[in-house]
């Protein structure tokens, strides 16, 4: 992905600045993005807390 | 009107995927067991240089917990990964339809949703997802989320297999191998049959085509037969359309709809056959097929009868018709409907063909009956036979405390410990399931979404969450579905739904590869026969299904008997 969007950002100046632009328009939306990333990647930590607490168990 | 045509075409599609699934079955556990295969001289390299690049070493079996933390991490680098690109898609290359970013609780959603194997879909695939969106990211999840079924199950045979043992395999081999060895090579086999069969692989935005009346239509294009393979064969079911395989895009012809339906459960039990040949218990595992068919069988046959009922109520206006073709495809009617409904709500796959809200009450149903089964007729790849194994385990369990013996299945000892986490896979299932569906049915946010009241608006709202939790992802239309407090709260029942089985799963692995394997005595209840059979049954429509019939009692069966008393 990352090569593909510096490909993009190399192919057109005009291209750079509408990345930055809606890089910007995405940053002022990070608070959901944080809050999406947060329940997710808590979920996950909460299954490998569970597969610890069951090894517990007996 | 019932068909003897009708009863032959849902019995060959329900019979052929199991016909089929048999060598396939053999195959996989090849696959598992590190054999050889016919694919070996081309696959052989690269599978190794895949372990070389990632530093792994496929011969150091995992502790459970090792196994169990590969999968989580896997699966959340998966979730990041996939979220950044719907997120991003606007900024990604293939976007020629110029589609913006996902919205963040939608890309959460959708994330979720593909790294689950459930492909619940709360967009419209043809408005909302780019090229690049549906080809890297879903179409890379439906092998990944499949292939991480299959571990599931290559784990839990282990243990049986294992006498005093101490690792369950390792996950990344197993997950590489099942990948490259199964759904690699059969999903370009099938996308290429479906290309030649008339099912859309483009790269191109859209065509224009114009209409008999002289209108101009633009209609959308896509790379869809490589998705609808894996879509199918990894039971997936999320669509590159909105309108699923009813979308003559992706279904085009009655071929193309037997093939694509037969497909849906073809990997399913082949995994069942796979785990019975892998644990050298074939005849054990034949037997949790024949369950696991008998129920199939019997829900699709129930909703076969019931979509050739008319309503009471179009008989009193005079325009009955002798079978539901509300919600159906024409190219298809009822028989190729209710043979794609059944199987694709007894495996976890969720594709339809048909929309399963305009059934008939009783079929959606049975529809939501199967899936709350916890997906085990035959459900996932692996996924499905590891909880159908559990469901084995509680039922000699059962059997066991009837005649005060220690309870053994497939040569080891089922103890509280095992049962203790079987309880925890199955019970998830009905908390995800009916705490949502309580929840959701009282909360104006979550009522804003609904456009129908009464019973149907109660079944909307329990078959969403059923199909989430149970990793299933159709849906049954009336739920506008792409709102924030569906979008978070569907998720999480599908996180739960996936990994907490998943994790007590693999718990039962490690606890049972420690022990020994023992010889069958006389005491040993046979697991192989009719009785065992019968037993397994009723534990699984005692434990899986009693638990949601109430809920069912207030949605689709009372709108079954308001439409016999002419109210609906």
């Amino acid at each position: 992905m990352l090569p593909l969007c510096a490909g993009r950002l190399s192919a057109s100046p005009r291209y750079a600045g509408i990345w930055s632009t809606r890089l910007l328009i995405f940053r002022r939306r990070r608070m959901a993005d944080l809050l999406f990333l947060a329940l997710g990647g808590g979920a996950f930590v909460a299954f490998a807390v569970l597969a610890h607490a069951l090894k517990g168990i007996g | 009107m019932i068909s003897i045509q009708g009863w032959a075409e849902i019995a060959l599609t329900l019979s052929l995927s199991v016909v089929l699934a048999w060598p396939l079955g053999i195959y996989l556990s090849r696959v598992w067991n590190g054999e050889r295969s016919w694919l070996d001289p081309v696959l052989r390299p690269v599978e190794g240089l895949f372990y070389r690049a990632a530093g792994v070493d496929p011969q150091r079996s995992q502790g459970w917990v090792g196994y169990a933390s590969a999968l989580i991490v896997f699966n959340a680098v998966g979730f990041f990964l996939l979220y950044a690109i719907l997120r991003l898609q606007n900024l990604l290359p293939l976007n020629p339809q110029g589609f913006d970013g996902m919205s963040a609780h939608l890309a959460f959603n959708a994330a979720v949703s593909f790294v689950t194997n459930t492909n619940w879909q709360s967009y419209s695939g043809e408005a909302a997802a780019s090229t690049f969106s549906q080809m890297a990211g879903f179409t890379t999840q439906n092998f990944l989320s499949a292939a991480t079924g299959a571990t599931i199950a290559a784990a839990l045979a282990r243990a049986f297999v294992a006498n005093r043992g101490e690792g369950v395999g390792n996950f990344w081999a197993d997950l590489t191998r099942t990948t490259l060895y199964l759904l690699l090579p059969l999903s370009i086999g099938l996308a290429m049959v479906l290309v030649g069969l008339g099912v859309v692989q483009s790269l191109a935005a859209s065509a224009s085509a114009t209409g008999l009346e002289g209108g101009s239509q633009t209609l959308a294009l896509f790379p869809a037969a490589s998705q609808e393979a894996i879509k199918q064969l990894g039971i997936n079911g999320g669509g590159i359309f909105n309108a699923n395989s009813a979308h003559p895009f992706e279904n085009p012809s009655p071929l193309t709809n037997l093939i694509e339906s037969v497909s849906i459960n073809v990997l399913g039990w082949a995994a069942f056959f796979a785990f019975g040949r892998s644990v050298l218990a074939r005849k054990d595992i034949r037997a949790l097929v024949v369950a696991a068919f008998v129920l199939l069988a019997t829900c699709t046959a129930g909703m076969y009868v019931a979509e050739t009922q008319p309503a009471p109520a179009l008989v009193a206006a005079g325009i009955a018709q002798p079978l539901n073709m509300e919600g159906k495809e024409v190219r298809f009617g009822v028989p190729s409907s209710v043979a794609w409904a059944g199987p694709t709500t007894g495996a976890s796959n969720g594709s339809v063909n048909a929309m399963h809200g305009s059934f008939m009450p009783l079929s959606g149903g049975l529809q939501m009956f199967l899936m709350q089964l916890g997906e085990i007729l035959p459900g996932g790849i692996g996924s499905g036979i590891a909880i159908m194994v559990v469901m084995a385990m509680l039922a000699v369990f059962v059997a066991g405390l009837m005649v005060g013996r220690t309870p053994e299945y497939l040569g080891k000892k089922i103890e509280a410990r095992e049962i203790q986490f079987a309880m925890i896979a199955v019970l998830v299932l009905p908390l995800a399931i009916l705490g949502f569906t309580a929840v959701g049915a009282v909360l104006p946010e979550a009522l804003k979404g609904l456009l129908n009241s009464g019973p149907h608006g109660l079944s909307e709202i329990l078959y969403a969450y059923t199909s989430a939790a149970a990793n299933n992802g159709s849906a049954f239309a009336g739920l506008t579905a792409n709102a924030p407090w569906w979008n978070t709260t569907l998720g999480i029942g599908m996180l739960a739904g996936r990994f907490v089985p998943a994790v007590a799963v693999l718990a039962i692995a490690g606890a049972l590869v420690v022990k020994p394997k023992l010889a069958p005595s006389t005491g040993t209840l046979p697991t192989d026969g009719l009785q065992f059979i019968g037993l397994l049954i009723g534990v699984i429509l005692i434990l899986g299904g009693l638990q949601f019939f109430p809920a069912l009692a207030l949605g689709p069966i009372v709108e079954h008997f308001q439409m016999l008393g002419g109210l609906h």
